[in-house]
């Protein structure tokens, strides 16, 4: 009998499908090698960029189907026993009362910082700081650093000019980044660790005129401006409580080098 | 047995908006001693949160919280006085207590506390505390509130700002008990 080799090239679209999709049911994380980033925000006086540290990042948004794992577990998380502390009344909302089997592989809202940030200590890991979501979100797909390309920009800004869609996508559809991290932009915002030291509008060291001298560490705005996309996320961290939940706001999990990776 | 009956409707514990006192939080105060905020549990409790380093701001608040503390008559200092540092890497149980001294609030209801990282964080985010470090200079941005807790864990009042009049949140501690509250007082008095 003869070995026809060639009919076997049936199977390679069918194997090369697999393979792509492969990573998408995984929970592979993804090395971020550190580096420069000129934040928006939250430089000192004279200084153009923080550097970054290495770390692992989720290379996808948590979706409903992992978040549904979670408080199978987590139970004083499920929406009917979530204390008031953690979140407000619009938690889980488009889950009824659990999630429906199209949006499981689609990036989790409703979402509070309290249940997202106990997601992700559930993982042996913790949310992205504000600057490690910014370096990893400042890439492109073909450059790390893409907040100077205006085409990239103009991208992200499209989306976010794009009302919010009744049934989000699924993770994973897009062009991953430089990094191969998926759904950056384009999908949801995201949850990180420390979205409360956003100083936005003037806070409260700045009551009155003669208080402005006693200001401790204060900062100066010494970045990008041209950068509006950063500027519209940095203004939504500053509207957030910890306890707020939107259909449009999600989360993914970081992991330092030392130790807390799982 | 009508007594049993309005004190279980009204006793804290069936209180489900969940307290701050309950969150499980890991604390070390001034004398490295661990400190769990359920023991403030049934008090009205003064919450602010500063760092030692911190010269200008951070004295404004504790000097607020002690104008606060002159302001209430002696029945009504059972209140509990917080403080917790935004800089738990540089500020040891020992510098805590050193500094509680400085601040001349050697009381034992003053309890300065240190939490690792990521508790901090999450208290800060709880009380609505924005904070955020200048890692070179070590300095950080900062609110500066003083919160009441009632004695349930909830917030009931917010002082923002070094110029704010602290009476207001005098007038929230010294009150006169409402109805409903003076009601739960005649049915569960060791309250």
């Amino acid at each position: 009998m003869t070995i026809h080799w060639f009919r076997y090239l049936v199977f390679f679209p069918i194997l090369s499908n697999l393979f792509f999709l492969f990573p998408l049911f995984s929970e592979s994380l993804v090395l971020i090698k550190g580096g420069k980033l000129a934040p928006l925000y939250g430089l000192p006086e004279g200084k153009t960029f923080i550097n970054v540290s290495d770390f692992y990042i989720d290379p996808y948004p948590v979706t409903n189907e992992l978040f549904f794992e979670f408080v199978k577990k987590k139970t004083d998380f499920q929406k009917k026993k979530i204390s008031k502390l953690y979140a407000d009344c619009e938690y889980l909302k488009h889950w009824d009362p659990y999630p429906l089997e199209k949006q499981m592989k689609s990036p989790v809202v409703y979402v509070s910082w309290f249940a997202a940030d106990e997601y992700c200590r559930s993982k042996g890991g913790r949310l992205p700081t504000i600057f490690e979501w910014e370096y990893v979100a400042q890439a492109s797909e073909t450059k790390k650093e893409g907040s100077k390309d205006e085409r990239f920009l103009k991208k992200i800004l499209e989306w976010y000019s794009k009302p919010t869609v009744a049934e989000m996508r699924a993770v994973g559809k897009e062009k991953p980044n430089f990094w191969g991290i998926y759904d950056l932009h384009g999908l949801i915002w995201e949850w990180t660790e420390d979205f409360n030291s956003v100083f936005v509008t003037s806070d409260n060291r700045q009551d009155k005129d003669q208080l402005k001298a006693l200001f401790c560490g204060a900062t100066g705005v010494g970045a990008d401006r041209l950068n509006y996309a950063a500027f519209m996320r940095y203004a939504l961290r500053n509207s957030l409580r910890g306890d707020y939940t939107l259909p449009n706001l999600g989360f993914r999990c970081a992991y330092s080098i030392s130790g807390e990776k799982k | 047995m009508m007594r049993l009956f309005f004190m279980m409707l009204f006793s804290s514990a069936v209180y489900a908006g969940g307290s701050i006192y309950d969150i499980p939080l890991q604390w070390t105060d001034e004398n490295s001693q661990a400190f769990d905020l359920k023991q403030c549990s049934g008090k009205l409790t003064l919450v602010t949160m500063v760092y030692t380093r911190c010269q200008t701001q951070c004295p404004l608040l504790i000097g607020k919280m002690k104008s606060i503390q002159k302001l209430l008559k002696q029945e009504e200092k059972k209140v509990e006085f917080i403080v917790i540092t935004m800089d738990p890497v540089t500020d040891t149980p020992q510098k805590l207590k050193d500094y509680k001294e400085w601040q001349k609030v050697d009381f034992p209801n003053w309890h300065f506390l240190r939490g690792d990282e990521k508790d901090t964080r999450k208290i800060s985010v709880l009380l609505d505390i924005r904070y955020q470090k200048e890692e070179e200079s070590g300095h950080f941005m900062h609110d500066n509130k003083v919160v009441l807790l009632d004695k349930r864990g909830t917030i009931s009042y917010v002082l923002n700002g070094l110029d704010a009049d602290p009476k207001p949140l005098v007038n929230a501690i010294t009150k006169k008990k409402s109805f409903l509250e003076a009601f739960r007082h005649f049915f569960s008095p060791q309250e």
